[in-house]
């Protein structure tokens, strides 16, 4: 049986043939996750390297550890969890730290009239965004991504992070706010 | 400094809720309570329409963002093709069967795990030696007021799946201390308060009953 055999099958049953040593299973649920989780990984540990090898790590943890997931979260929590433990060790071990960006600027709300892409075109917006998005903090950009693109509920960005769910709320809304005051500057500074 | 993450949220509590709103994944009972508050509440509806447009531009991002190498999806899926293949004994046939059955007992006189063995036997032993030797009994130890509660050390490795938070309740439920690690191995040091052997034996049973988070324990000597 090959992985496109598992196609069209839940992540919670791929999880449980993959705790069966279905190797296709595996490899389906792999194709799924990898770019996700590199990204999400690339994120926390800003090396492209050693995200490489926090993938690797994390995806023969969820070959082995398959059988412990509990069903009581998300795969993609489950996953992301094992690959942020991984990639909190990886950081460890190279000397390099997390919590690595202040967070303490005073936050300026900007002007909810203006728009920052009003002015500029859909690729220079992006290019902007990405642009902005490398000046956040990695906490801010981390739980950008599990919102806006893992699409993962609140409750369980916070057991994820191990953090209470208000916090992820206000973190959220503070990151979304530092986002767009930094994209207002960008936009300003390409009209100049 | 000031985590503005700890601060109070400066609008509305379903507010707070929007992008989870925008990405619907609240509970039912919240998201109805939040298009009530937007059908009389301006400032969230103008909110909304900022994480929308946001929304669009992540994703634009996010796409666009770079993939690992292929060098790492094949090594991964090679290992884990020879892990499952080495648990699942599958059945031959014929002379195949045979020469399977040849190479094992062939392979039982080619002693190349042996060398391996013998030296983790004689450095496990001698481990142990040295531990049960120089580990302080109650009566060796001398305490003052003025110094701490006893401690012994204790070399764990946690599954590779386990959380930060159940490692956390781990290491508070044995009322330990992380002091060092990960090594190159995974392995951290926890400090754990034990004044004798037996209190130091009971720490290291309690962790041991968590095979689903740790996967070993062992004392270090002092």
């Amino acid at each position: 049986m090959d992985a496109t055999h598992w196609h069209d099958v839940s992540d919670p049953d791929l999880l449980a043939a993959v705790a069966g040593r279905d190797a296709a299973a595996f490899e389906r649920l792999y194709q799924l996750y990898e770019k996700r989780v590199y990204q999400y990984v690339c994120t926390l540990v800003y090396d492209p390297t050693l995200a490489e090898e926090v993938v690797g790590d994390a995806m023969m943890a969820v070959w082995r550890g398959a059988g412990s997931f509990s069903r009581s979260s998300r795969v993609s929590t489950w996953i992301f969890g094992i690959a942020r433990h991984k990639a909190l060790d990886a950081l460890r071990r190279t000397g390099r730290h997390y919590h690595d960006v202040a967070l303490d600027e005073a936050l300026e709300l900007p002007n909810a009239q203006e728009s920052p892409a009003e002015s500029v075109n859909r690729k220079q917006v992006t290019s902007l965004t990405q642009l902005a998005l490398q000046t956040l903090s990695r906490e801010h950009q981390e739980v950008l991504r599990l919102v806006f693109y893992e699409e993962l509920p609140y409750e369980e960005i916070a057991e994820l992070l191990s953090i209470p769910t208000n916090t992820v709320k206000t973190r959220v809304y503070y990151a979304k706010q530092r986002l767009k005051h930094h994209l207002q500057q960008l936009a300003q500074d390409e009209r100049v | 400094m000031v985590e503005p993450d700890t601060q109070d949220h400066p609008i509305h509590a379903e507010g707070a809720l929007l992008p989870w709103y925008l990405k619907g994944t609240l509970r039912e009972d919240e998201r109805r309570r939040v298009d009530q508050h937007l059908s009389s509440c301006a400032a969230c509806r103008a909110e909304l329409e900022e994480l929308a447009q946001l929304n669009v531009q992540l994703h634009e991002v996010y796409a666009a963002q770079s993939e690992p190498s292929i060098r790492i999806q094949r090594a991964v899926l090679a290992q884990v093709q020879r892990e499952a293949s080495e648990k699942s004994a599958k059945p031959v046939t014929g002379s195949a069967w045979l020469n399977e059955l040849d190479g094992w007992f062939r392979s039982l006189f080619i002693p190349r795990w042996a060398p391996a063995l013998a030296v983790t036997l004689l450095v496990a032993q001698l481990g142990l030696l040295l531990w049960s030797l120089t580990l302080p009994t109650l009566s060796d130890q001398v305490t003052t007021r003025g110094l701490g509660a006893p401690t012994v050390r204790l070399r764990v490795v946690f599954q590779e799946t386990a959380s930060e938070r159940q490692i956390r309740v781990l290491v508070q439920g044995v009322h330990g201390r992380i002091v060092d690690g990960p090594a190159l191995d995974g392995a951290y040091i926890i400090e754990v308060p034990a004044g004798d052997l037996a209190a130091a034996q009971k720490k290291v049973d309690a962790l041991r009953n968590q095979p689903e988070s740790i996967r070993r324990v062992e004392p270090m000597t002092p």
